[in-house]
């Protein structure tokens, strides 16, 4: 049921990924929704389950994007396994937490990305534009992650039953 | 109390080891996965699309009030000014049809037929420089085939699902095109190159050729992709070295890249006959 739930909001999350490009004139850029959700369930949920909403979020990621299908999928399914080694320790609502994992999330996805982008040949930017370019992600990933916490925290109580997650 | 067992963290890595040896080895079915899932979700994502354009549009609109009245001045006169323009391009049409008849010259390929295409998605990877279409291979879209708007050159069709398109913006550093310049004292041509931040580059053009900023530049028809003639955008700052074979220059596109939504696609020869 909670995996269910997930789905669904990473199909949501996906979607409005796709179209908020240039949603937030100031900053620019656009929140990686996707990545946002997969981190916070691998937090709350453990290795297990946040393998799992890596793989499905990765997926949908490559459903609509130009990249090599299938790199968004396992890169976003590690970002999933690693955060999940953090169950426990950083679910506690620990806001400093909870902020530099959402910066550090961006920039290994991203540069992971980059690098493996490189690997098959792509030609990509160079690194003070891809700085540039990540940038805004980065800030708006940063000020979204305590939203995207509390909803899928909410999505799991929801789902799950409020006694058993005690946060 | 969380009772869940926590996994340990070996099974769910092979996990990702085992997908990521699924997708290397097997192409075939992981095309189809693709392809059967940029359809589910295309009459979604058109959905969608169309309701953010529509928010879009009305903020935009409620800014811009004051503005839209003085544009519309602007373009009542600019459209007596292009009608008169018209009439005058016509009669040297037909003057050049008449000329290119008495030297016997060959007619230059026309353009193909175009096809209008909606945007239903934008690239979620900042890396790349693309967007989703709402038509594919159904619909006769092939390969590298041109996208355009009305203002100019967008970029070509990567890859040709059965009802949608990925197509790649000319500003992604994957993009290029041989332009020439429109100008009576120069017809240079160069290659234009996507920069990732939105503007092109304009390279391999001889130093002794003469570039000036706001000069429009054309693509020339070389190459084999684009036709010639379609509008890529203006010269912007140019940048000449003494000890360079070649100048370059900044191009500024004639399309704005983030606000992209009616396009055509030319149903040209120049597409691939199979979808990819």
């Amino acid at each position: 049921m909670p995996r269910l739930s997930l789905l669904a909001a990473l199909c949501l999350a996906a979607l409005l990924q796709s179209f908020a490009v240039g949603l937030v004139p100031v900053i620019g850029g656009r929140p990686d929704l996707v990545l946002l959700l997969v981190t916070c369930w691998g937090m709350l949920r453990g290795t297990g389950d946040g393998t799992f909403g890596g793989l499905v979020g990765g997926l949908l990621l490559d459903l609509f994007s130009g990249v090599p299908f299938g790199s968004n999928t396992v890169l976003l399914g590690a970002v999933g396994l690693v955060a999940g080694l953090g169950e426990g320790s950083l679910s506690r609502g620990n806001l400093t937490l909870l902020l530099s994992t959402a910066l550090l999330a961006t920039v290994a996805f991203h540069g992971a990305s980059y690098l493996l982008l490189q690997a098959l040949g792509w030609t990509l930017p160079g690194a003070g534009l891809f700085g540039r370019l990540l940038a805004p992600s980065a800030l708006l990933n940063v000020l979204l992650m305590p939203l995207a916490f509390r909803g899928i925290r909410h999505l799991i109580r929801v789902s799950v039953g409020w006694r058993q997650l005690e946060l | 109390m969380l009772t869940k067992r926590p996994s340990p963290p070996w099974r769910p890595g092979l996990a990702i080891i085992a997908v990521a040896a699924v997708l290397l080895f097997t192409p075939e079915p992981v095309h189809r996965v693709e392809s059967l899932g940029t359809q589910l979700f295309a009459p979604v994502q058109l959905g969608v699309s169309g309701a953010f354009g529509g928010m879009q549009a009305f903020w935009s609109t409620l800014r811009r009030v004051s503005e839209i009245g003085e544009q519309n001045e602007y373009y009542r006169s600019e459209i007596d000014r292009l009608q008169s323009e018209f009439v005058r391009l016509k009669e040297l049409e037909l003057e050049n049809e008449a000329l290119r008849r008495l030297l016997s010259l060959k007619e230059q390929t026309q353009p193909g037929e175009l096809l209008p295409v909606r945007v239903t998605a934008s690239d979620v990877s900042p890396l790349l420089q693309s967007i989703t279409v709402d038509r594919g291979a159904n619909d006769g879209v092939r390969k590298d085939m041109p996208v355009v708007t009305w203002k100019g050159l967008v970029g070509r069709v990567v890859r040709a699902n059965a009802t949608t398109a990925k197509v790649l913006l000319l500003t992604d550093v994957n993009s290029s095109a041989s332009v020439r310049i429109q100008d009576p004292d120069s017809r240079a041509t160069g290659l234009a190159r996507g920069r990732s931040d939105g503007a092109l580059l304009l390279e391999h053009v001889p130093q002794q050729e003469r570039l000036l900023p706001g000069q429009m530049v054309i693509t020339s028809g070389l190459g084999g992709v684009f036709p010639g003639g379609l509008v890529v955008g203006r010269i912007g700052q140019v940048t000449q070295n003494d000890y360079e074979v070649f100048q370059r220059a900044n191009i500024e596109p004639s399309v704005d890249m983030t606000k992209l939504e009616h396009l055509y696609v030319i149903l040209s020869a120049t597409g691939q006959s199979e979808a990819d």
